[in-house]
């Protein structure tokens, strides 16, 4: 069975965001990098795969900067098998078609049963290139699991909808992605990070992956960055808790008018 | 032409009130370019839901019904809505932001070769170009995007537009189905329940949220009694998740659901960042914490300074007094 898991290289969650001089994008230096935390679930999921069943090889990819590297290293320290880096030269370059497009084009001569994602990266939180790429691919899909069998090459999996869980049945090869809760993310061995330095990283260009640059369609493009609009202070009510509760029910009757 | 086209979605038999928020919105856009506004439902049955969606004002109404949709089909809901662009010219797709819209949507948008932006709280039309807003990075900034492919597709976050009744008499179309049961490569089998009947938080006007303030599972106890009285959702942040004291469909923030009630009560909750990426777009934020320093201040609406255990069952028993 062969196993690709895509992730994503995002400022750190804690990072200040500052809106750089073009007003269009964030300014990227001093920002601490991590993997998208939905990417986790993604990855440990390939990793139980690989151990439970046999001749499992397991790939991770990742469409970005030459410093993602540390990305990849990251999870073949995990256990991952093997890696790719299909380069791009700036950030924010492109958008999810785009960049639904490029991970189909890497994978058109591949052999591949499932691809895991990251329900979405933190960040944009747009959601979107996993069910692009399936689109693209015209393969299965299941989105935004908790939990998965695999089982005489169906995949049974369970994925969270607003108010219960629809179980979806697919074939392979399926493209899935991981939602919270699927499992326990392992952290990196010492062992893992030895074996990990000594691993190649293939990289490869648009041009690789017979793409040309200058023809990749960008779907969306950003016109300008703002700061949230700043909030009024609001009111701060100390006191005992019987007159600060009654001053709360006041202020949701007459204020807001929810009760 | 350039009519547009929005997704209505149904579950159980039900329309959901934000995919009338959509339609509204959709209808002003129809409005200010002279074009049409077209309606889609996809379902087993759904001829007996036209009447309401007509309420709403579109021009036509696209039933497509086939008994392969007694369940939602990913791949079944994509080949209609490629059908129906299609057939209808549509070339912007509009919905609400949901779980099933994320699923299958995205793969028709790329199909098309057209781009998609996801989650929106503002949507507005530039001569032919769509423009939108979006919250990135836990909500630090607000982007602009224009979407510049010749059809575009964006999905609108819940709670943001207010749905209203507009006059109009749609006529309704049935669409024929070119689809077998070959074609379904995933399918649902069964819909699980959770344990108990909850209002579902990411469409929910009210919510009332527990963090880690709440010092166990009994502490929640208190905050779904105050959310059973005023008719809101339970949410929860992060730790009160991870502790295990409530189940993950409730967490709100950054590996949660993205929240914009009328109304969110944090109750517990300091207000870190990845908190606030969830729920700062609510339009009323009440906060009770004992911490006079914890961020969750700094966004609030109205903020009580005090311990949760004694404020809260107080407010309960003050609405009770009351009513």
């Amino acid at each position: 069975m062969n196993i690709y898991v895509f992730v994503k290289h995002v400022p750190d969650t804690e990072a200040r965001i500052r809106i750089d001089k073009s007003g269009k994008d964030i300014n990227r230096e001093d920002i601490i990098f991590m993997d998208s935390p939905y990417d986790e679930y993604a990855v440990e999921q390939a990793l139980l795969l690989s151990e439970e069943n046999e001749d499992v090889n397991t790939t991770v990819v990742t469409v970005g900067k030459e410093s993602a590297e540390a990305l990849l290293r990251d999870n073949l320290a995990k256990g991952i098998n093997e890696s790719a880096l299909i380069h791009t030269d700036e950030y924010g370059e492109y958008d999810a078609l785009s960049t639904a497009k490029i991970i189909a084009a890497f994978l058109k001569d591949k052999d591949y049963d499932i691809l895991f994602f990251g329900n979405k990266a933190y960040g944009s939180d747009n959601a979107l290139v996993p069910s692009m790429v399936a689109g693209l691919l015209g393969i299965a899909q299941i989105n935004q699991i908790v939990k998965m069998d695999v089982n005489n090459g169906k995949i049974v999996a369970e994925r969270q909808v607003e108010g219960m869980s629809e179980k979806v049945e697919a074939t392979i090869p399926c493209l899935i992605s991981a939602q919270k809760g699927l499992n326990e993310p392992r952290m990196k061995s010492l062992k893992g990070i030895m074996a990990a330095k000594k691993k190649e990283i293939p990289r490869m260009t648009l041009d690789d992956i017979g793409l040309n640059k200058n023809e990749l369609k960008v779907g969306t493009s950003i016109e300008k960055l703002e700061k949230p609009p700043e909030k009024a202070e609001g009111r701060i009510v100390e006191g005992e808790p019987v007159d600060t509760a009654k001053t709360l029910v006041e202020y949701l009757k007459t204020e807001i008018k929810v009760l | 032409m350039s009519d547009i086209l929005v997704f209505i979605e149904t579950r159980n038999g039900n329309i959901k009130k934000a995919s009338f928020e959509v339609l509204t919105k959709a209808g002003e856009l129809t409005k200010k370019i002279g074009a049409k506004l077209n309606a889609l439902l996809i379902g087993k049955d759904v001829s007996p839901l036209t009447d309401t969606v007509k309420k709403y004002g579109a021009d036509t109404i696209i039933t497509a019904q086939s008994p392969l949709f007694e369940k939602y089909t990913s791949d079944g809901y994509r080949k209609v809505l490629l059908d129906v662009i299609d057939k209808y010219n549509a070339k912007y797709i509009l919905a609400a932001h949901t779980a099933m819209a994320t699923d299958f949507i995205p793969g028709a948008a790329a199909v098309l070769d057209a781009g998609m932006i996801s989650d929106c709280i503002d949507i507005s039309l530039e001569g032919n170009k769509l423009i939108v807003k979006k919250p990135l990075y836990a909500s630090k900034v607000i982007a602009e995007s224009s979407l510049n492919t010749d059809k575009a597709f964006v999905t609108v976050r819940p709670n943001i537009f207010t749905a209203a009744t507009a006059t109009g008499d749609a006529k309704v179309e049935k669409l024929q189905l070119n689809l077998k049961e070959a074609d379904l490569k995933s399918k649902v089998v069964e819909y699980v329940k959770g344990d108990t009947e909850e209002i579902d938080i990411s469409e929910a006007d009210k919510i009332v949220s527990g963090g880690r303030g709440e010092k166990g599972p009994e502490g929640f106890k208190t905050i779904r009694e105050l959310a059973d009285l005023i008719g809101a959702g339970v949410g929860a942040s992060r730790s009160a998740v991870d502790s295990g004291w409530i189940e993950h469909q409730h967490q709100v923030g950054q590996t949660g659901k993205t929240v914009s009630p009328v109304l969110y009560i944090a109750c517990g909750i300091s207000g870190k960042i990845q908190h606030l990426a969830g729920m700062s777009s609510s339009k009323y934020i009440v906060a009770i914490n004992k911490d006079p320093e914890a961020p969750i201040f700094k966004v609030c609406d109205i903020g009580i300074v005090g311990d949760l255990f004694k404020v809260v069952p107080a407010a309960i028993e003050e609405i009770n007094k009351s009513s």
